[in-house]
């Protein structure tokens, strides 16, 4: 797996490199691009082991980000489940799908998504330093409810004041999300993985 | 992926023991303490006479008006969770919860003004980690009730209040700790709660509360040590969470003039200076990250309660093992795979929140640092962070997920997902 995949960077003219965690990374004059090789256990968790590998590429610092999985493997996602698959990896995990065939042949499967200059929940990478604990000052979530047709809210009162506060994530919104839902659904990769629940069990 | 019912009809309750919040969808819910009166039992029926009810339990803003009819005994008041738990056969306690849950969706529907498209809504309650089976049935039955009555539930599912924590922080694998008044849940997320490995511990803020009263006690305070309020009060004035007790102790009684705190109570003359045995600050946050510490000894000798060992199937956890240990024996519990992919660390609930006052950055930490600097020496790299909106997360994570979860999935007692429908289950 690793040769071919080599292979296949070095025909897109990049100088390859192998870190640990089977991944390659290539550079050229114009972007940066890592590969990691999936290798499921077992036929029945492909879908898992795929899901896992490409969460666990979320906080890599490249241009673009594939995972690639042996075409065995792979030809078990199909349908329903693949459908899932693309919607998280490209929108959530902005990771790219390479497959890689018995006989050493490498082929996308999807396009992996340019990356911001900061990755996609990089509050979430390993620091290369003593990191800074999260304790923002309190802010008061604005109360929109106004806009939307509600009625007004109770303003709860009696609790501690002064309760510390801390950032939330925002990874990159998903398709067919309405943009008027309150900020705590919109971006929200939770949306996608409900959607789709029962696909990955069927 | 949203349709219109779905965006207009979702609706979230979050059970807490002390407050009931509900609403659909919005940026805040509504908020009544989880609390009723039970009117047949009122000392006094004169009030009853005077605001002329007929309802048998009254729940709400309304309470309050009722609160002088109540008895020494207070049996009119129930109060009917404890630490996120209502006991199976604890009738009154469940009509109060059904008073509430009927409050909820009749206040809702007078704020939106109900809509000729209005069939009911989708129904996501949050309930405790480690609510036993019966709760689940017996809140699926409340709500099959109210639907029978008012049409209100379209369909309903319940979810744990840990996973409602990770889906309102937008992160989908992570260990939730979760510290309230009487206890303590971790529980690792990834995707779906992994309840083998959900870890409970028996303390919570009790404890930082007994801690607080024995050290009143020790200033010469015995009057105000029985007094739960002042007590509370105290212990979220001054308590401070150590980096290293040892070291933050030791430093505290070389510089007693840096630590020293005196707790005034506003708009009275009460006050309690600590003056040299301020170093006590750093016993009242500690104790809820480690009551095994020998300092304690002492008061658990002197009567202080121990906490209670937990005993969950076939897991026994001592009441003082260290919060670290017990957040490793989660994540050990979790598959090899699940924790590659655990990064984050949330903490939530009211046990966690303490400040570090200006100038003692160098010896008291916020909860977060704490659970941090703790991982970090198992060799753990985890981002910590505290819950982003302490009252509202469970309630916001609960109305995402009546958004998105699609109508064919049904309930399975198996997987403890899915929805109670009208039409299929009742």
């Amino acid at each position: 797996m690793l040769a071919a995949v080599k292979s296949y960077l070095e025909s897109r003219g990049c100088r390859v490199e192998e870190l640990e965690d089977q991944t390659l990374v290539c550079y050229s004059n114009s972007e940066s691009i890592a590969v990691r090789i999936v290798l499921p256990a077992s036929s029945g968790g492909v879908l898992e082991a795929v899901w896992e590998a490409s969460a666990g590429c979320r906080p890599l610092s490249f241009d673009r980000v594939y995972i690639a999985v042996p075409s065995n493997f792979l030809r078990r996602i199909a349908g329903k489940r693949m459908t899932m698959l693309r919607d998280v990896l490209e929108g959530y995990h902005k990771v790219g799908l390479l497959r890689v065939g018995d006989e050493g042949s490498v082929e996308e499967v999807l396009p992996a998504p340019l990356r911001r200059s900061e990755p996609p929940g990089a509050d979430l990478s390993r620091p290369t330093g003593l990191r800074e604990h999260e304790q923002a000052p309190q802010r008061r979530v604005p109360d929109t409810s106004a806009a939307l047709p509600q009625g007004q809210r109770i303003q709860f009162s009696g609790e501690r004041a002064g309760e510390p506060a801390s950032q939330v994530s925002t990874p990159s919104s998903a398709s067919s999300i309405p943009d008027d839902l309150p900020e705590f659904a919109r971006n929200n990769p939770w949306l996608i993985i409900f959607s789709k629940r029962g696909v990955d069990s069927k | 992926m949203i349709d219109e019912y779905r965006r207009k009809y979702a609706y979230a309750e979050d059970y807490g023991t002390s407050h009931f919040k509900f609403g659909p969808v919005a940026e805040r819910p509504y908020v009544i303490e989880n609390r009723g009166v039970i009117t047949s039992e009122l000392e006094s029926k004169v009030l009853l006479e005077l605001f002329g009810v007929s309802k048998p339990i009254v729940v709400g803003e309304e309470v309050s008006r009722y609160l002088p009819a109540v008895d020494t005994m207070g049996r009119a008041l129930i109060y009917p969770m404890h630490d996120g738990l209502v006991e199976r056969d604890n009738e009154r306690a469940w009509a109060v919860i059904k008073e509430i849950t009927r409050y909820g969706f009749e206040k809702s529907l007078k704020e939106m003004k109900k809509a000729q498209d209005f069939d009911g809504f989708y129904v996501t309650a949050a309930l405790s980690a480690i609510a036993p089976r019966h709760m689940y049935e017996r809140l699926f039955a409340i709500h099959a009730e109210l639907d029978k009555e008012g049409r209100y539930v379209k369909a309903v599912t319940i979810i744990p209040q840990p996973l409602a924590v990770a889906i309102a922080e937008k992160i989908t694998e992570c260990i939730v700790v979760e510290s309230g008044h009487g206890n303590t849940q971790v529980t690792p997320i990834v995707v779906y709660p992994v309840r083998d490995a959900i870890t409970v511990l028996n303390r919570g803020g009790a404890e930082a509360d007994a801690i607080a009263a024995e050290i009143l006690r020790d200033l010469g305070y015995e009057d105000r040590a029985r007094e739960e309020k002042f007590v509370r009060m105290f212990k979220e004035s001054v308590g401070l969470v150590p980096r290293d007790l040892d070291l933050a102790i030791e430093k505290a009684k070389k510089e007693p003039e840096r630590f020293r705190v005196v707790f005034k109570v506003p708009r009275t003359t009460i006050e309690i200076d600590m003056g040299s045995n301020s170093w006590m600050r750093f016993l009242i946050g500690e104790i809820i990250f480690d009551p095994n510490h020998e300092i304690y000894e002492s008061y658990y000798k002197r009567g202080m309660p121990r906490p209670r060992d937990t005993v969950r199937g076939d897991q026994r956890l001592p009441g003082t093992l260290p919060l670290i240990e017990a957040i490793m024996y989660s994540i050990k519990r979790t598959s090899f795979e699940a924790q590659q992919q655990i990064r984050v660390a949330i903490l939530s609930g009211g046990n966690f929140a303490w400040k570090v006052p200006q100038g003692l950055e160098d010896v008291a930490v916020n909860s977060a640092e704490k659970v941090a600097l703790q991982l970090r020496q198992k060799e753990l790299d985890y981002t910590v962070k505290l819950v982003s909106d302490p009252l509202y997360s469970v309630w916001k994570g609960g109305i995402v997920y009546s958004l998105a979860v699609p109508d064919a999935i049904e309930w399975n007692w198996g997987r403890m997902e899915g929805w109670y429908r009208r039409g299929v289950h009742y």
